[in-house]
């Protein structure tokens, strides 16, 4: 008797653990095929803009059904790794980075996920950096091209009446303002953790250093290029040029902010920065975009970055998720996820042809042959990108130390 | 020194005392006051914050107290920030882990309070060493394992580590409670007919009700403020408690600040009145087996 | 132990109690025990799939980690400085919350506070406190012309950890200032009075009566309090991200970087199985020093 009542307790407690993890295995079994989407946040108008898509998608094909996860940019990388590790991969993803897992086999080649009209009004040079091994893994959603923005008041005031070119011109104006408005920052140089990386690839590449060597394979950071670039960056941090620690300032909690509030006067802004200070409180900013300061000796570069659409084979939806991104590109539809990012340049040449006369975006375009890019088709890139990133932290205080240790982490990286 | 020596010196120093003794009190209560500030500013600053409108947030140089008081704040929070499906996911997962913990635990204390048996040390160690390893000293072991089971991201997951690494305390605090039941109480309804199971149900379990009433709010407040083991596993915001919602939030790059803070003020006030209703009972129950 | 009625049992028989308890223990804390010493010896793709077994290359490749070293020397400083100055203060913090004034029950409530609250609340809220542009801290510095611009203590890799190691012992003060309140409690008035009599021989008589009864308390309260410290996480990690750099990582906040930022599960899982043995040694000190089997014996 007794001893029934027992195992009657304890059975109970048995089950109720067992139909908890029972349960995520027999939720799965839906009737409609699901689509599980994980989509970068540009800007908050991402979320509203794939709610309305989807709603339009799935009453025009019946029996999908989309989940959605629009994630923030510090976020979404681990974010797509739990879900992968946790057996629950989602179908699309649109982020920065696909060569890593292209190189783990989990992506459907980009023929797969869109239809060959689709593919062929995406632009060439974007398409050969979706390449892994020589075949294309990814199907690039928009770019940027990233210029050097600056505060037309400030510094016609302190009496720079052209945005410097060079690093030397650099240093005059950042002097000249700090002398004449002694509480405004000179340089907004945010190397903090979310995007350390462009800034760090931006400022080498106008001193001629490049990531990686496609020849040798190997990545090229710890050269004299980055060393004086980053000497270079540290005298203005020691010159009280830029805002205090830049090893802790984020881009748009930061730089940008104070960029926004007439307390930066120059910064490192992209083809988006109108967009997000028109959001931000500064939209009564007058500036002005020039192209960046290189080394004396050098020629200007801008940094090229390009975003993916991916498509994830673990669940055997290929047909759902090209009917999805066909959808996506649709000129009205891609049109629509244009605006809602903020100002990037479209990836198709049918869009591109649109963009080339638009005001802002126009001269971005015109940049593009100047532009350097990532080296995102390697495979050990979202690695080293996250140690350039961290590294940034104390780069400014000692500049070898930091570039012999992403080098090091990086080859490690690379060659595992 | 003896007892008799002691109250012999206290007599003699009663005078001096009662002279120093207003001087004496008022210094304590204003260093107990300080020190009392120091360990509420950042809550106080939160308020502070949570009260300022938006435009307020960004002044520089900040303001000590808000210029315009926006106690409404309070209720836009839950329109700014899906602060409500946080707390929601919070409530489900404390819930949870607090009914699966007690009754899992409460058997055992019982059976470990009551019985000498073969497995008795083992168990008891095993229980100890559960308590000194946290979560986090695992996280990878336990990411890799709920991978297996599929059970990242889901709320299972959480639940079952936090019952998990919860038991330990749950069953040293209740056994104490059990211990402290005069065993001769359940002897006599044991005289009286009553089987083991029924003298557990009717005498033994009311009689330690406020040790599991503590045991179980312990429980509740610590699987209301887990971070780490939901930070890691709890990738989509449907499943995000706000412990880990709300932290997100500040990597975001407008922080609204205020609604942040009034969210976190949300969170924190209850379990803080839950806190301290169990004052009494936690101190003895966290060092069961330490202090007398 | 005081059972006449029961005898000592089958272990079998058990079960029904205790077997629900083990099955959770094993299942959750014992298995990833033994899933992270395997994790430890293999190799772990980019985007988490296992490729193989690795030997001891995880091992070796974390010895050869620019950034351990520092990191090592961060946790011992870590450890010791906030479980010292813990103890060390909490010490007269118990025994002003023990002493008679008006005014101790909101003493009293006020430490429960951070101990109550989340860890990460409380973190989130010391990191706006220090925000060099819109943080208070920064107000208060400026108006007391300490400085004139704005001060970012937590981006400075020079202040950061300082001022983590404060939180960190504000945050840890609670638990051990109340298990020293009980013990104080636990002392009869008499003797504690009789310690306390006057301003000449309180000093020594604090030292004489008070302290040696508290030993028991105090010792045990060390152990745990060092535990919680060495395996705390939620602090650093709201507030620096064990940034700038790897300037404020301990051993906790570097091998979550090193799983989810350099995405090196397997690296990562062999630094948690060092920390796994650091935890072991805790656990012996705390056997050794509670007596915890005499004592359940009562």
């Amino acid at each position: 008797m007794l001893k029934r009542k027992l195992s009657l307790l304890s059975t109970a407690a048995v089950i109720s653990l067992g139909a908890s993890l029972a349960l995520p295995l027999s939720s799965a079994q839906a009737e409609d095929v699901t689509l599980k989407l994980v989509m970068a946040s540009y800007t908050d108008d991402m979320l509203p803009y794939y709610t309305d898509l989807i709603t339009r998608f799935e009453a025009a094909n019946a029996g999908i059904k989309v989940d959605l996860d629009v994630v923030a940019w510090p976020e979404i990388g681990q974010k797509v790794k739990t879900l992968i590790a946790s057996g629950q991969s989602p179908d699309i993803v649109n982020n920065d980075e696909f060569a890593g897992e292209a190189a783990d086999g989990l992506l459907y080649p980009a023929n797969k996920i869109v239809s060959a009209a689709t593919l062929k009004d995406i632009i060439p040079a974007f398409r050969d950096n979706s390449k892994y091994n020589g075949v294309e893994y990814a199907v690039p959603d928009l770019a940027s091209a990233r210029a050097f923005f600056y505060n037309k008041t400030i510094l016609k005031g302190a009496g720079v009446t052209k945005p410097p070119a060079t690093w030397t011109e650099l240093k005059a104006a950042a002097i000249k303002i700090k002398a004449k408005y002694p509480d405004v920052y000179p340089l907004g140089l945010p190397l903090g953790v979310e995007e350390g990386q462009a800034e760090f690839t931006v400022w080498g590449g106008g001193n001629g250093g490049r990531l990686y060597n496609a020849k040798t394979k190997k990545y090229t950071i710890d050269t004299k290029e980055y060393l004086e670039t980053l000497t270079f960056l540290k005298g203005l941090v020691d010159s009280k040029l830029t805002q205090p620690n830049p090893g802790k300032t984020n881009r748009t909690d930061g730089a940008w902010s104070l960029f926004a509030k007439g307390k930066v006067a120059m910064v490192n802004g992209g083809v988006f920065l109108p967009d997000w200070l028109s959001k931000n409180g500064g939209e009564k900013i007058k500036w002005g975009a020039s192209a960046f300061p290189h080394a004396p000796g050098k020629t200007d570069i801008t940094l090229g970055v390009q975003d993916y659409f991916k498509g994830y084979k673990a669940n055997g939806r290929e047909t759902e998720i090209r009917k999805f991104l066909d959808f996506i590109f649709v000129p009205a539809n891609y049109a629509g996820f244009l605006k809602a990012a903020g100002g990037f340049i479209p990836a198709t040449k049918s869009a591109g042809k649109l963009a080339e006369s638009d005001p802002i975006i126009g001269p971005y375009i015109k940049l593009l042959p100047k532009a350097i890019f990532y080296p995102g088709t390697v495979g050990s890139w979202s690695a080293c990108k996250a140690d350039i990133v961290t590294q940034m932290g104390t780069a400014m205080l000692n500049p070898k130390k930091a570039l012999t240790n992403i080098q090091k982490k990086c080859d490690a990286a690379n060659a595992g | 020194m003896t007892i008799t020596q002691i109250n012999k010196k206290r007599k003699t120093s009663r005078k001096k005392r009662s002279k120093n003794s207003r001087i004496k009190s008022v210094s304590l209560s204003l260093t107990g006051i300080i020190v009392a500030f120091l360990f509420i500013f950042p809550y106080v600053t939160m308020l502070s914050t949570a009260l300022k409108p938006k435009s307020d947030i960004t002044d520089m140089p900040p303001t000590y107290f808000p210029k315009i008081y926006e106690w409404g704040n309070f209720i836009k929070v839950f329109q700014e920030i899906p602060f409500g499906m946080y707390m929601r996911n919070t409530l489900v997962i404390s819930i949870a882990t607090m009914i699966i913990g007690i009754i899992v635990a409460v058997p055992a204390a019982y059976y470990v309070a009551r019985n000498n048996f073969r497995l008795r040390t083992p168990f008891l160690l095993l229980v100890l060493i559960t308590q000194m390893f946290s979560p986090t000293s695992l996280l990878i072991g336990i990411y890799r394992e709920l991978s297996i089971f599929n059970l990242v991201n889901t709320y299972q997951g959480l639940i079952l580590v936090n019952v998990s690494f919860n038991l330990a305390f749950s069953v040293w605090i209740l056994s104490s409670f059990f211990k402290s039941i005069p065993v001769e109480i359940e002897e006599a309804a044991f005289i009286d007919g009553a089987s083991r199971f029924q003298t557990f149900r009717k005498i033994s379990l009311p009689l330690a009700a406020p040790g599991i009433v503590t045991t179980a709010i312990f429980t509740f407040i610590a699987a209301w403020n887990e971070y780490v083991v939901a930070y890691t596993l709890a990738s989509s915001p449907e499943k995000q408690p706000f412990s880990v919602g709300l932290s997100l939030l500040t990597g975001l790059y407008e922080v609204k600040w205020n609604f942040l803070f009034a969210g976190s003020l949300i969170a924190i006030i209850p379990i803080i009145i839950l806190f301290i209703s169990i004052e009494k009972y936690l101190v003895g129950g966290l060092t069961a087996g330490s202090v007398k | 132990m005081s059972t006449k009625t029961f005898k000592k049992g089958s272990s079998f028989r058990s079960l029904p109690w205790i077997g629900p308890a083990l099955l959770l223990i094993f299942i959750f804390v014992l298995w990833p025990v033994v899933e992270l010493f395997l994790v430890s010896f293999r190799e772990i793709s980019v985007s988490g799939l296992i490729k193989g077994w690795a030997g001891t290359e995880n091992y070796k490749a974390l010895l050869d980690n620019s950034d351990l070293s520092g990191t090592l020397r961060r946790t011992a400083i870590w450890l010791v400085v906030v479980v010292t100055l813990t103890m060390a203060l909490s010490l007269p913090l118990a025994q002003l919350m023990n002493a008679n004034f008006r005014g101790r029950r909101f003493l009293r409530y006020s430490v429960i506070v951070p101990w109550a609250a989340s860890l990460v609340i409380t973190a989130t809220s010391w990191k706006w406190i220090l925000d060099p542009y819109f943080g208070i801290v920064t107000r208060i510095i400026v108006d007391l012309r300490i400085a004139e611009e704005p001060v970012d203590l937590l981006g400075d890799p020079r202040t950061s950890f300082i001022v983590l190691l404060a939180v960190g012992i504000t945050v840890s003060l609670p638990f051990t200032s109340y298990v020293l309140l009980a013990g104080l409690q636990a002392i009869p008035k008499e003797i504690m009075e009789a310690s306390l009599v006057d301003g000449a021989s309180a000093w020594k008589g604090y030292w004489a009566i008070t302290f040696p009864l508290l030993r028991p308390a105090f010792l045990v309260a060390a152990v745990i309090n060092s535990v919680y410290v060495f395996n705390s996480f939620p602090i650093i990690w709201v507030m620096t991200k064990g940034g700038p750099a790897y300037e404020t990582d301990t051993t906790t906040t570097f091998a979550y970087k090193v799983a989810f930022r350099d995405q090196d599960i397997g690296q990562s899982a062999s630094l948690a199985v060092g920390n796994f043995f650091v935890i072991l040694i805790f656990i012996m000190l705390f056997l050794k020093l509670s007596k915890w089997k005499e004592l359940d014996q009562r």
